[in-house]
């Protein structure tokens, strides 16, 4: 793909992808680095290899930016860290640039296990989950479901617990 | 901060604000445990968005609303359409593009704090008329036939049905009284229209806004704009020119407007006394009252997990 087409291809995501970030952390000038980074992770993987292009765009921006804010928090817990806790296997894998928006260092059967400790969550919450990872503000989902911004806060709260619990339990995190 | 109220707040780091965010961060750097629950926190956030991807949430009907960003409108698409017309000599110079939509976008920001005030007397009438206000009055038919009038005034609006239902607002809490269901709902308003609407903008070219011309609504003149949202949401709005509101809001199917709201029959600025009541409304005796406010998290007790 050409340059010029890939900075027109940011430049129509640009918003998508701020808000994607925006939804996460809330510093206005971190936003704009990871936004900064997301943009030229964008160009790199359109320009330096002929690529296929992504059949659902938005999603893939959306992965992709979200991908790069957990990078993100990440560097900054390492650059804050002063004792050394991560084991070198992870280490590794999060200093490799990824060659695509998706992880692929998130083993099958880690995948798996979140999925089936996924299902042990009651309905209400399982949609709340569903919608706040697809990208949708807890405002929205609040609006969506018809139910309160802070029953929406609370379940994605317990959601998240339960599943740290299960997963931790199980030694798959 | 306990390392235990800490690993919670990470499960919500999301809803946290930013300074919280940062003393989080900050904590999270000095302490192994909590570093470590961050890592977990993130790997599971990983997992759910690709497990997640293509999952679909089924919404009962009855909740299902489509979203409806004309009422945050108002006049906000006239002042960014009337903006483009005056920009757009100079658009198509690429080098003045970027600057220009910086600007745009942020006096279209500035202007919709404007959109939240009162209409005011110009001129001369503003000293001679400092007791009176200036009310939107507005009167609607339903597809039924049935008439309902609002009254308007910058984020105030009343409304009035035939049945005996009445609602007023102040743009943070909607009252609504049902004298058939003997009912007093207070609702907490989310967010603020004119930020909802800022945001709005702020991801909108200037080219997502097409001018339609003149057209009359209720014996009065009104401009017409086709709004260009997303690809599968385009809508129509007609904006009385006096005043700025917003007569005639009509999504655009297939290429066509399709006008199944209320009917403006009738549309007049008024003027009260400052000291009016119309936006106050207070429960009868006897009725039910209903409170829906959002509380925060910590406050919030729904009794055990299912």
């Amino acid at each position: 793909m050409d340059t010029v087409t890939v900075e027109k291809l940011i430049e129509t995501h640009r918003p998508r992808m701020e808000k994607t970030i925006r939804k996460l952390i809330k510093n206005p000038s971190l936003v704009d680095d990871i936004l900064q980074d997301a943009s030229i992770k964008i160009f790199r993987y359109f320009t330096e290899k002929e690529r296929e292009f992504p059949e659902n765009i938005e999603a893939w921006v959306t992965i992709l930016s979200k991908n790069t804010t957990y990078d993100h928090l990440r560097k900054m817990k390492r650059n804050q860290d002063t004792v050394q806790h991560v084991s070198d296997e992870y280490k590794h894998q999060i200093n490799v640039e990824p060659e695509t928006p998706e992880k692929a260092f998130l083993s099958k059967e880690m995948i798996g296990e979140v999925k089936e400790a996924f299902q042990t969550l009651d309905q209400e919450t399982r949609d709340i989950l569903i919608l706040r990872n697809q990208g949708r503000s807890y405002e929205e989902i609040a609006a969506a479901l018809k139910i309160s911004l802070a029953k929406v806060k609370t379940r994605v709260f317990r959601g998240r617990k339960k599943l740290m619990d299960a997963l931790k339990s199980k030694g798959v995190l | 901060m306990s390392c235990e109220k800490c690993q919670d707040k990470i499960l919500i780091f999301d809803q946290l604000s930013e300074a919280e965010q940062d003393t989080l961060l900050e904590h999270i750097g000095e302490c192994d445990e909590c570093s470590e629950a961050f890592e977990q926190f993130l790997q599971l956030e990983e997992a759910l968005d690709i497990i997640l991807e293509d999952e679909a949430v089924i919404i009962p009907q009855k909740i299902v609303k489509k979203p409806n960003p004309y009422k945050y409108l108002k006049r906000a698409a006239l002042i960014c359409a009337s903006l483009f017309i005056i920009c757009l000599a100079a658009w198509n110079t690429p080098p003045v593009k970027a600057a220009i939509e910086k600007a745009l976008n942020e006096l279209i920001g500035n202007k919709f704090l404007e959109m939240d005030k009162p209409l005011e007397h110009g001129g001369e009438d503003k000293e001679k008329k400092k007791d009176k206000a200036k009310i939107i009055y507005i009167e609607y038919e339903q597809s039924n036939g049935e008439r309902y009038k609002s009254y308007i005034s910058g984020v105030h609006y009343r409304e009035e049905f035939t049945n005996g239902e009445i609602r007023v607002s102040n743009g943070k809490l909607r009252k609504v009284y049902s004298k058939e269901e003997n009912t007093f709902t207070i609702t907490e308003l989310m967010g603020n229209a004119s930020q909802m609407t800022q945001e709005i903008f702020k991801e909108m070219n200037p080219d997502q806004i097409k001018s339609l011309g003149e057209t009359t609504i209720a014996d009065r003149k009104a401009d017409r704009y086709e709004i260009t949202f997303s690809e599968e949401m385009i809508a129509e709005f007609w904006f009385d020119k006096e005043t700025g509101y917003i007569v005639k809001e009509m999504p655009i199917f297939d290429g066509k407007a399709v006008d199944d709201g209320p009917k403006v029959v009738e549309f007049e600025v008024k003027e009260y006394d400052k000291n009016h009541k119309l936006f106050e409304l207070e429960p009868p005796e006897g009725a039910e009252i209903i409170e829906e406010f959002n509380s925060p998290i910590e406050e919030t007790d729904e009794g055990s997990e299912q």
